[in-house]
């Protein structure tokens, strides 16, 4: 029977091209939307389970409470790990690890490559992190303080087929490091992702240095089935303990530490200090109801074309009830049909994903694959999918068409057997809707982002060459002269940090109000180079960072904060030991979904390492960039120049909106190209069928465009409506969407006019086509027809 | 072998109502041929789908192989066709999507005939209606009366006790009609119960019976003393 079936339902698919090429296409263009999601969803949700009982390894964050202000920190003190391993009994390993910095040169054979993916960590690292290692011990590498491990990647880079194991490495053009081990990186991903572990450096005073919370994270594998509150409560007894043997500069706060699953990190964490930015759940729901809209978009036109063109498979059904099939074979067979399209839309599905993945890959900046890592599962999904999806989509037409009676199919009264024509209306309101929320969020969207695009920052990025310095002897000043001589060259500043970039943390009190704020290290120059305006007193000037006492400039909301607007200059910072010398206007170092807070400057008195910022205001940019080149070669010898340009830099603060709304407008397009799609074909057979009674109408004097009108205007009525109904949930999502940005756009009516004009534009085109074509078909052939 | 008693059928819309058989009663003995005569719209088709179980009486009893079936539901009415009626069509009804084979074929998958017999079955009937040289041939590429004779293949291979013909050769020409027309006398002999649906006086006489109708009542009776083969 089942032969007999697919036999019949491959005929009919043949027989009718159009409304199977709809079907399918648009069924394969849901699944592999779904396919993409699938995998990015696996992906996501993969974080941490390579590891052996990753659900008892956790990471200890750091709570700060300070008098208004809150601060949930991912980086603890550097002694809290060891603490807790001496004297938390539920405690089986304990390690830290202190992620890289900084790009810093590995040198071998004469060949440097500059790296960031490397991390300090203690020898018991891999007693928390139990990586496979391809040579060496896990529990004897990082012994020695010159000891380095690779992964298996990185070691063929170093070394290609060479034995890695013995070899050295020159770091940071001053150390030599000896490669003892090299370890497989996770089958599955994780929020530790380097490729080089050294030995964790030790600090002269470190074990007592509460207060230390530099890059320090810390984390614990617990013996299975620990409560993690009484652990918590257990490790803040410990760091108390430490905190009163310490000398804690920052005495009006208040700190918890608490402790994380890992598995929890990548999806849930958005602490200040993550090692790098975590996703959000909110993300995968988006994705994930994206691919459930484009699917139910097309198992709707799946619905609206089959039930659409009964007509043509009523007597079908009535013939073979005479001669003896129950509704429920029949039923049976029409699901066969629908599975069978949604299998071949399957493969079709998997071609189409290959095809979309570079595009989707380069805008969620991830290397996901779809058949190669992991096929059986995907291959699984996909047919799981397949016939779910072609049971959904066909359930009701197989039902509405095996109800068929056979005495009216058979003896030509069809058409007033069944009426699925309110349905199909209602399923055409509904996917449109869809469109147009979709459009109206899209339009929102795009507002957004020319906004943040185009509001000024507070500070002018365009033009500053950012050179990050690799030789800690380098004279400044010496450094400052020699780029100054070169024509074209404005302004040169050093700074520990540049706007864009994660500022340090730091305490500040002002009479009893003491709070953690954004900080960076500038010199005299900084305010010049980025046009920040000084609104009162002073900046830093040549003397001052010669001068012993310490100085600060804060911004507007500095002032703001601690209520020191009459007088903020020469306020005191008592547990800095300083006075506030000038106050700056305000300016966005953070982009604009974070409101600007206070932050301070402090001179660059202890430079170690900083960037130059480098104004150039020049005709000929690549030829001041050459000259730079030049002189920097004499500058730092030995090192490789290496720059970026601040606006770039800024500008990839805003790569993931821009990319979230690339991906929107990708999504909206081929969901309102599947919604045309199941119209395109809807038009079409309405068009067939009232073929007789536009013949009539012709005749009696109807023009073309009368008829057009009047095939189009129902469709046009339906669309309209699906607008109104659209708007608000549209309006609804994205202004969820705009809670995530400090500054918004204001919303005005254009995006809510150009979403049902771009709407009802689309579906009039889709259906125009096939009103024209029925308009114009020569009245007496339509009659005669009937 | 069938019985109706007091047979009704009305149709209603919202404004209409409209009695297409009234108060029939009729009486088939096994191995009949009755012809069922009368103008349009008298009611003829209405009371051969009644007897077909294809459609329901509105009123009145009706007895197929001593069972009152009128109450019956569209499953029930169904496994009774299904194994002992077989229906020919004035528009032949063959499924275009299927091949002359599968078309003849296809009443056996639905009473789970296994594969063999329904293969042997369904070669012996092409043969004997001479269209095995045809059989992966589709509808559309046959001629009206190699349609019908598949048709009435079809309705056959079930081996049923009855078979219903509505007016089997309206859209066929004289020669073909009487093929058709031949085939159907020649089962008779064979001990199918025949029922059919015509206009045609000439065809009427290849039974034995002609029961006609006017405005849903049966007005007359007459028995064919010498029927046509």
């Amino acid at each position: 029977m089942l032969t007999h079936y697919l036999k019949s339902a491959v005929r009919n698919l043949l027989r009718q091209k159009r409304f199977s090429f709809i079907n399918i296409f648009g069924l394969a263009l849901g699944m592999s939307i779904c396919l993409l999601v699938y995998v990015f969803v696996r992906y996501e949700t993969s974080f941490e389970k390579s590891f052996a009982d990753y659900e008892d390894i956790h990471r200890l964050t750091a709570l700060f409470t300070g008098d208004e202000e809150e601060e949930w920190l991912a980086i603890t003190p550097y002694p809290l790990a060891p603490a807790v391993a001496a004297n938390v009994p539920e405690v089986k390993a304990a390690a830290r690890l202190e992620s890289a910095w900084r790009e810093t040169q590995f040198e071998y054979n004469n060949v440097s490559r500059y790296l960031d993916s490397y991390a300090y960590v203690d020898t018991s690292f891999f007693q928390v992190f139990a990586y496979e290692f391809i040579s060496g011990n896990p529990n004897s590498v990082l012994k020695e303080p010159n000891d380095v491990i690779l992964s298996e990647g990185m070691a063929t880079q170093f070394f290609g087929k060479e034995n890695p194991i013995g070899q050295v490495i020159k770091f940071n053009n001053k150390k030599d490091l000896k490669v003892v081990g090299i370890f497989k990186k996770p089958a599955s991903n994780s929020h530790i992702d380097f490729d080089i572990f050294i030995p964790w450096r030790n600090r002269t005073s470190g074990e007592t240095q509460w207060d230390n919370m530099l890059n320090y994270y810390s984390y614990v594998k617990l013996h299975p089935g620990t409560d993690p509150i009484s652990f918590d409560k257990k490790m803040n007894q410990t760091a108390r303990t430490g905190f009163s043997t310490s000398s804690d500069a920052n005495e009006k706060l208040e700190v918890l530490f608490a402790s994380q699953p890992i598995k929890d990190i990548h999806l849930h964490s958005h602490l200040d200090g993550e090692i790098s930015a975590n996703s959000y759940q909110f993300y995968m729901l988006i994705y994930l109801m994206v691919g459930f809209a484009i699917l139910f978009i097309a198992i709707i036109n799946f619905t609206n074309l089959s039930t659409a063109r009964s007509a043509n498979r009523a007597k079908e059904v009535g013939v073979r009830k005479v001669v003896g099939a129950s509704r429920w074979e029949s039923s049976i067979q029409f699901l066969v049909e629908s599975i069978l399209q949604s299998i071949v839309a399957l493969l079709l599905a998997f071609l189409l994903a290959e095809i979309m993945l570079p595009f989707f890959n380069r805008l969620l900046d991830l290397e996901l694959t779809i058949l190669k890592d992991t096929p059986l599962f995907i291959i699984g999904f996909g047919i799981l999918l397949s016939i779910v999806v072609g049971l959904i989509a066909g359930i009701y037409p197989a039902l509405f068409l095996s109800g068929f009676s056979p005495i009216k199919v058979l003896t030509g009264d069809f058409s007033k057997s069944k009426d699925s024509a309110p349905l199909r209306k209602g399923l055409v309101i509904a996917q449109f809707s869809i469109c147009a929320a979709l459009i109206l969020f899209l339009g929102i969207v795009f507002q957004q982002l020319n906004y943040i695009t185009s509001k000024s920052l507070g500070f002018n990025p365009e033009q500053i060459m950012v050179i990050p310095l690799q030789n800690s002897k380098l004279q400044l000043s010496s450094a400052q002269a020699e780029l100054s001589r070169i024509p074209g060259i404005e302004t040169v500043s050093f700074a520990n940090r540049l706007p864009g970039e994660e500022m340090g943390g730091n305490g500040y009190q002002i009479g009893e109000k003491t709070a953690i704020l954004d900080f960076n290290r500038v010199d005299e120059n900084f305010i010049d180079a980025l046009d920040i305006k000084l609104t009162a007193g002073s900046f830093f000037t040549a003397t001052d960072i010669r001068d012993s006492v310490r100085k600060f400039v804060v911004n507007e909301s500095f002032v703001n904060f601690y209520n020191i607007k009459d007088n903020p200059i020469g306020q005191r910072i008592s547990n800095q030991n300083g006075v506030i010398i000038g106050v700056v206007e305000d300016f966005h170092w953070k982009g604009f979904n974070e409101s600007i807070t206070p932050f301070v400057m402090h001179e660059l008195n202890d430079p170690y390492l900083p960037k130059a910022i480098v104004k150039i205001n020049s005709k000929d940019l690549p030829s001041t960039v050459k000259a730079i080149q030049k002189n920097w070669a004499a500058l730092e010898p030995g090192y490789p120049f290496r720059y970026s340009f601040l606006d770039a830099d800024f500008g990839a603060l805003f790569k993931g909106y821009q990319n979230f709304g690339k991906a929107l407008g990708f999504i909206t397009l081929l969901i309102v190209f599947t919604a045309a799609l199941g119209l395109f074909g809807l038009a079409a057979y309405t068009a067939e069928q009232r073929n007789k009674e536009i013949g009539i109408r012709k005749v009696l004097g109807a023009s073309i465009s009368q008829i057009m009108i009047l095939i189009t205007k129902d469709f046009m009525y339906l669309v309209l409506i699906a607008s109104v109904v659209a708007l608000p949930v549209g309006y609804f999502i994205a202004k969820k969407w705009l809670t995530g940005f400090a500054y918004q756009a204001q919303i005005n009516a254009f995006p809510f006019l150009a979403t049902i004009i771009t709407i009802l534009a689309i579906s009039m085109l889709t259906v125009s086509w096939q009103a024209f074509r029925a308009a114009s078909i020569n009245p007496v052939s339509a009659i005669k027809d009937e | 072998m069938i019985r109706t008693n007091k047979l009704k059928k009305v149709y209603r819309t919202e404004e209409i109502e409209t009695t297409a058989l009234n108060e029939v009663d009729l009486h088939i003995q096994p191995g009949e041929f009755v012809s069922i005569m009368g103008p349009s719209g008298c009611g003829k088709s209405t009371l051969l789908n009644i007897l077909g179980l294809i459609d329901n009486p509105s009123g009145g009893e009706y007895f197929f192989l001593d069972e009152e079936v009128s109450k019956y539901s569209e499953r029930q009415r169904s496994n009774l066709r299904k194994h002992n009626i077989g229906f020919i069509f004035q528009s032949f009804n063959l499924i275009d999507e299927l091949s002359v084979y599968e078309n003849v074929e296809l009443p056996m998958l639905y009473t789970k005939v296994p594969a063999g017999e329904r293969k042997k079955r369904t070669e012996e009937l092409l043969e004997k209606m001479n269209m095995m040289h045809r059989k992966n041939h589709f509808p559309q590429q046959l001629s009206g009366g190699q349609q019908q004779r598949v048709a009435v293949a079809r309705a056959i291979v079930n081996n049923p006790k009855i078979i219903l013909a509505d007016e089997p050769t309206g859209n066929l020409d004289s020669s073909n009609g009487d093929d058709v027309m031949k085939t159907l006398a020649q089962l008779n002999q064979e001990g199918t119960t025949i029922i059919m649906v015509t206009h045609s006086a000439y065809c009427s006489e290849f039974g034995n019976r002609v029961v006609r109708l006017l405005d849903g009542q049966i007005v007359s009776e007459n028995t064919i003393a010498k029927y046509r083969i």
